[in-house]
C-alpha cells in the first residue's frame, strides 16, 4: 500500500483548486482536531479556520512540505492554542496533556496513512449525512440500536435499515480492496 | 416454508455483527451460513469490512462536508466581494467635487443650444426593462414606463440626456465632459458614478447615489441655481412643485432594487435590512437577541437570492443561520464582525 503521495511546492491558484483540498481533507481534519477538543462543533471551526486562513493567505502561501503535513500541523496548533485558552480544572488539564503527548506521536501516522485507509475514509464521509451519524455512533461510540434510536428521535428498524444500507455501500465502494480485506481477515484465524 | 435465505442481508449481518440478534435469528443465519460458499463469502466480506472500519484512528467524525463547503464558499465569495469593492480613488472624488462647483448658469445655456442642434434618439420602456450603453460607453436601465433621450454622438462639452420616467445610470468617468440630466423637476449632473433616478413626469424627482458624488440643481426663474451635492447612500429629493432640491442623509437601501436586484447598505442598521429583505423577497426574518438589531452592516448586494444574503449576513457577524422552518431566524448575540 501506497503512502499518499507528497506535493512539492504547492500554491492554491483557483477557488476550484481549493475546493477539491477541502473536500479531500475536511472531514480526516476534524476527525484528528477532535482527539484534541472532544467536541465536534469546536473541531470543525478550528479546521475552517484553518483552511479559511489558508485561503486568504494564499497568494502568499508556498507550501514545500506535503499539504496533508501542513494542515494536520496547522490544526494541532491551533487545538492547542485552544486547550491553552480553555480554563480546565487541574487533574482534567493533566489528563489532557498526556493525550497531547500521545496526538503529536501519532502526527506523523496521520499524515503518511495507507490507502486503504484513506479510502475507508472516504466512503464512510460519503454516506448521506443521518446513516453517517448513525454509522459512527454505532461502530465508534458503540452504541446500541435503542440507545441510537432513542438519541436521534428515530425508530430501531431506521436504525437497522440505514445501517444494511451503510455497510451495503462500504461492500461497494471498497469491491476493489476485497482480496487485501479478505486476507488481513484470514489472517486473523490462522491461529485458531 | 419460508425461504429464509432471502431474509439474509447486509442489514441482517449488521445486527449479528454487532450482537443485536436473539438466539433464533443467530441459528438461522448459521444455517445461512452452512448452506453455500457464496453466503460465507459474504459473511467474510462484511465481517472484514467492520474490522477494518473499527481499526480506524482518530475514528471519523459525522460532519457534513458538503455543508461545510457550502459554508466557506458563501464566506470566500464575501471575501472576493470585498477585494472589488475597493474605495473611489481619492483623485477622482477631487475632481468631481471640483467640477460640481461649476455655475449652473453657463452650463444651463450650452444645454439649451446643444441639445436643439442634435437630432435625439428616443428610447422608451413601456412594460418591459431595458438595458441601453449610450454613446460613450455609459450604461442605462430603464424600468417600466421610462423615456430617455440621446443624441446620436455626445456634443464637445458636455453629455446631455432628457429623462421621464425612472433609470439606473453608471457613468464612464470623464473629467472633461461632465453627464448632464435633464427631467421635468430638474437638473442632474455627474462625472463618473452610479445612481438611480426616478423622474416620473408630475412626481417628485429622486436622486439615489450608489457610487461616486452626484450634484442636484434646479433653475430659478432669474437663472439662480440651488444645488445638492449628495453621495453613495444620499438621496437627493425635489418635491414636485418645488424649487428646493433637499439633501436626505439615508436615501432607502433598496431604492433601485428594480435594477438587478440591487441592495445597497451602508452602515445601516441590522433591524432595517431584514426589513428591507423581508419586504422585497416576501420572507420573515427573526433575531434570536433583538439587540443585534442595532448592530451596522455595510454591504451591496446584485442579483442576489434570499439564501445567500442571510448567509453572508450570518457569517459576517458570526451568526448562525437557521433556516430549516418558514421563518428564517438569525442567531447570534454580538456586533463583532469577521
Amino acid at each position: 500500500m501506497e503512502a499518499t503521495t507528497q506535493n512539492n511546492s504547492f500554491k492554491i491558484t483557483s477557488k476550484q483548486v481549493f475546493e477539491d483540498l477541502f473536500n479531500e481533507h475536511y472531514s480526516n481534519l476534524c476527525a484528528y482536531a477532535n482527539q484534541f477538543l472532544k467536541e465536534l462543533e469546536a473541531s470543525e471551526e478550528v479546521v475552517q479556520e484553518v483552511l479559511f486562513k489558508l485561503w486568504t493567505n494564499r497568494e502568499t502561501t508556498e507550501i514545500t512540505t506535503s499539504i496533508k503535513s501542513y494542515l494536520f500541523r496547522a490544526v494541532r496548533n491551533s487545538c492547542l492554542n485552544v486547550i491553552k485558552h480553555i480554563n480546565i480544572r487541574e487533574e482534567y488539564k493533566e489528563h489532557r496533556d498526556r493525550e497531547i503527548h500521545l496526538e503529536e506521536q501519532n502526527l506523523e501516522e496521520q499524515i503518511l496513512v495507507s490507502e486503504l485507509e484513506q479510502k475507508i475514509r472516504e466512503a464512510i464521509d460519503q454516506l448521506p449525512q443521518e446513516r453517517k451519524k448513525i454509522f459512527i455512533m454505532s461502530r465508534y461510540d458503540g452504541l446500541k440500536y435503542r440507545e441510537i434510536a432513542e438519541k436521534l428521535n428515530i425508530s430501531v428498524k431506521t436504525v437497522e435499515n440505514q445501517m444494511g444500507s451503510a455497510l451495503k455501500y462500504l461492500r461497494t465502494e471498497l469491491a476493489d480492496y476485497m482480496p487485501w480485506l479478505l486476507l488481513f481477515f484470514s489472517q486473523l484465524f490462522k491461529d485458531y | 416454508m419460508k425461504d429464509k435465505k432471502q431474509d439474509i442481508d447486509e442489514k441482517q449481518l449488521a445486527r449479528f455483527l454487532i450482537g443485536e440478534c436473539t438466539t433464533e435469528e443467530i441459528s438461522a443465519i448459521n444455517t445461512w451460513i452452512k448452506a453455500s460458499e457464496s453466503n460465507q463469502h459474504l459473511l467474510d466480506q462484511v465481517e472484514s469490512i467492520w474490522l477494518e472500519t473499527g481499526k480506524l484512528k482518530p475514528a471519523p467524525v459525522p460532519v457534513d462536508t458538503k455543508q461545510a463547503w457550502q459554508k466557506m464558499s458563501t464566506k470566500i465569495d464575501g471575501e472576493t466581494a470585498k477585494e472589488q469593492t475597493k474605495v473611489i480613488p481619492f483623485k477622482r472624488i477631487i475632481t468631481s467635487i471640483a467640477a460640481a462647483i461649476i455655475l449652473a448658469i453657463g452650463v444651463f445655456q450650452l444645454f439649451n443650444d446643444r441639445f436643439k442642434s442634435i437630432t435625439p434618439i428616443e428610447l422608451a420602456s413601456n412594460d418591459q426593462l431595458i438595458n441601453k450603453e449610450l454613446p460613450d460607453g455609459s450604461n442605462i436601465a430603464l424600468n417600466l414606463n421610462t423615456t430617455i433621450s440621446y443624441p446620436k454622438r455626445f456634443g464637445k462639452e458636455q453629455r446631455s440626456v432628457k429623462l421621464e420616467g425612472e433609470a439606473f445610470f453608471e457613468i464612464e468617468s470623464n473629467p472633461d465632459k461632465p453627464f448632464i440630466i435633464q427631467t421635468q423637476q430638474g437638473y442632474i449632473q455627474v462625472l463618473g458614478t452610479s445612481f438611480n433616478v426616478n423622474a416620473h413626469p408630475d412626481k417628485d424627482l429622486t436622486v439615489d447615489v450608489a457610487t461616486g458624488i452626484v450634484k442636484v440643481f434646479t433653475i430659478s426663474t432669474n437663472k439662480d441655481t440651488i444645488a445638492v451635492t449628495v453621495k453613495a447612500g444620499n438621496r437627493a429629493l425635489i418635491k414636485y412643485g418645488n424649487l428646493t432640491p433637499e439633501f436626505i442623509d439615508e436615501g432607502d437601501s433598496d431604492a433601485y432594487f428594480w435594477n438587478n436586484k440591487s441592495l445597497v447598505f451602508k452602515e445601516t442598521k441590522l433591524k432595517t435590512v431584514l426589513e428591507v429583505l423581508e419586504r422585497r423577497y416576501k420572507v420573515q426574518i427573526e433575531l434570536s437577541n433583538p439587540n443585534v438589531g442595532s448592530c451596522k452592516y455595510t454591504g451591496q448586494f446584485s442579483n442576489a437570492d434570499i439564501d445567500s444574503i442571510l448567509s453572508l449576513i450570518a457569517t459576517t457577524f458570526n451568526f448562525s443561520l437557521d433556516d430549516s422552518s418558514t421563518t428564517y431566524k438569525l442567531i447570534g448575540n454580538g456586533c463583532f464582525q469577521n
